[in-house]
């Protein structure tokens, strides 16, 4: 038995989504609406204490962290492998895991929050808003979603996010022109996990990702996008992302 | 051919060199100075568009049959998939997926403010009156390891910052803790890479946060069950450094949000 709690198929909550959509593992999808802040409320908490999303339970053992979350999956499944066989693209898959979840994925994110989220849920009741945060358990959690709820990124954070997309965004498009997937010659976690976290660029952030600047970026975000079990992840959602992967698989250069 | 670029034994280049040691595997040790900058000079391979952006900060490079490696956990890992010896990773997925857990709240959490910790007390000391490299400097391609050397040739750091490395250095002390109770090592019964991991942060704690460390007594039985392993006694002696748990250089940053 494999449950998944998870929100929009969209960075981390995307991940464990497409891992068993590649494998084609069974499992029960519950969808947990961050933005209402169900995983902070009682029930959420009686299956995960540390009210974090996505998280897995699978044979009544809990498993966290969305990256090695793909690893258990692939671990545990058949299906086809999401890891390379090979040490060194192993390696390599680590590490663009840790540069997208440690580097470009926190600076997109901050943009994405202070753009677009943190103004639609800045509309609600204020008392709601401080009681939903002293709810959180983990403190690093509160801290970062008090941030991101009244948009107190300071200016020089947002320069330096724009600066870590837009030479992130250069250095994924480098290793991207000698090999199809991030680590290798084959789909990997760091793949799924990459393109979670950097569809919406493109739209978010077009003077960093477009045709003419990333070309082998572009062309990647469409081939993972492309992927049968992308289609079916974006079906658990509400649909909030439709638009913004339409869009990209609609742009010009799509393979 | 193994060749691995490392510093003094302590923080992530005491990972790799322990995981060679338990696997009694050769390597061309080759020792550089990092308060030298020698890790940025002409003696070191070109690095490649990974080992460029280091986001561990200053850490061992390795390189096998021409490619190269940085990330010291991931680095481990690597060597224990290619090496002869016993398996340091554990095969069971649950317990491979703790083990991938920790090593993000090691690097994430536990080094920074480890690190952060380690460079106030004994590298800012040790570049105190110096001028800083400002060409060198400038070389470093990921700007938080550039002000990691600012900081510490400043003797910059904040009280804030030094506070929530303590609290962070603590917290890290009590997971650990609570997953010795079900020891003798951090993953239960078999020694594996989260201990070597974990270790090499905190050797130094008994002379960055003694009061913390005193307070979890199944961390202080765990780290002299490390000592006495023959591969970390081992590893420990290499370049036959005094004092190597007062070796650092800016490492990882501490997660820019929350």
């Amino acid at each position: 038995m494999l449950d998944i709690y998870h929100w929009e198929p969209n960075a981390n909550s995307g991940k464990p989504l497409l891992a068993v959509l590649e494998k084609g593992v069974a499992y029960t999808s519950h969808f947990i609406d961050m933005l209402a802040f169900d995983q902070h409320k009682p029930e959420y908490l009686a299956v995960n204490p540390n009210g974090t999303i996505p998280a897995m339970v699978h044979d009544g053992t809990l498993v966290l962290e969305s990256t090695a979350m793909i690893d258990y999956i692939d671990m545990v499944f058949s299906g086809p492998r999401l890891r390379p066989s090979d040490p060194f693209e192993l390696w390599r898959m680590r590490w663009w895991c840790r540069f997208f979840d440690q580097y470009v994925g926190p600076s997109a994110s901050q943009l994405g929050w202070s753009t677009f989220v943190g103004p639609m849920v800045r509309q609600r009741d204020p008392d709601t808003l401080r009681a939903a945060i002293e709810r959180i358990p983990l403190k690093e959690r509160r801290v970062a979603w008090s941030k991101a709820i009244y948009g107190t990124f300071s200016e020089e954070e947002l320069t330096e996010s724009r600066a870590r997309l837009l030479s992130g965004t250069l250095a994924i498009d480098a290793a991207l022109g000698t090999h199809d997937w991030i680590a290798g010659e084959s789909c990997t976690a760091a793949d799924l996990a990459g393109f979670m976290m950097l569809f919406g660029l493109p739209m978010m952030f077009p003077e960093a990702a477009n045709n003419e600047r990333t070309p082998h970026f572009m062309a990647w975000l469409r081939r993972v996008g492309s992927r049968p079990s992308v289609g079916s992840a974006l079906g658990k959602g509400s649909g909030r992302f439709a638009e913004r992967f339409n869009q990209l698989l609609a742009g010009e250069g799509a393979k | 051919m193994l060749t691995l670029y490392h510093w003094a034994p302590n923080g992530p280049w005491l990972k790799p060199l322990i995981v060679l040691a338990e696997k009694n595997s050769a390597c061309t040790l080759h020792p550089i100075d990092i308060l030298a900058f020698e890790q940025y000079g002409p003696g070191m391979p070109a690095p490649s568009l990974e080992t460029r952006l280091n986001l561990e900060g200053e850490g061992p490079l390795l390189v096998h049959d021409g490619r190269q490696l940085t990330e010291s956990f991931f680095m481990a890992e690597y060597l224990d998939t290619v090496l002869e010896g016993p398996a340091l990773r554990p095969s069971h997925p649950v317990a491979f997926n703790r083990m991938l857990a920790w090593a993000r709240f090691i690097n994430e959490v536990f080094m920074p403010a480890a690190n952060t910790l380690g460079c106030k007390q004994y590298l800012a000391p040790a570049l105190a009156g110096k001028k800083p490299p400002a060409e060198t400097l400038d070389r470093i391609a990921l700007s938080f390891v550039r002000e990691g050397w600012k900081r510490a040739y400043d003797g910059n750091y904040p009280q804030e910052l030094l506070a929530e490395s303590r609290r962070k250095v603590g917290l890290a002390l009590e997971r650990i803790e609570g997953a010795l109770a079900a020891g003798p090592w951090i993953l239960g019964q078999a020694y594996s890479l989260t201990d070597i991991d974990a270790f090499a942060i905190c050797r130094s704690l008994p002379l960055l946060t003694p009061d913390l460390v005193a307070n979890q007594p199944r961390c202080v039985e765990w780290l002299a069950r490390m000592e006495e392993r023959p591969a970390v006694r081992k590893s420990l002696a290499v370049g036959n450094w005094k004092q190597p748990e007062t070796a650092f250089a800016p490492g990882p940053e501490h997660a820019r949000w929350g």
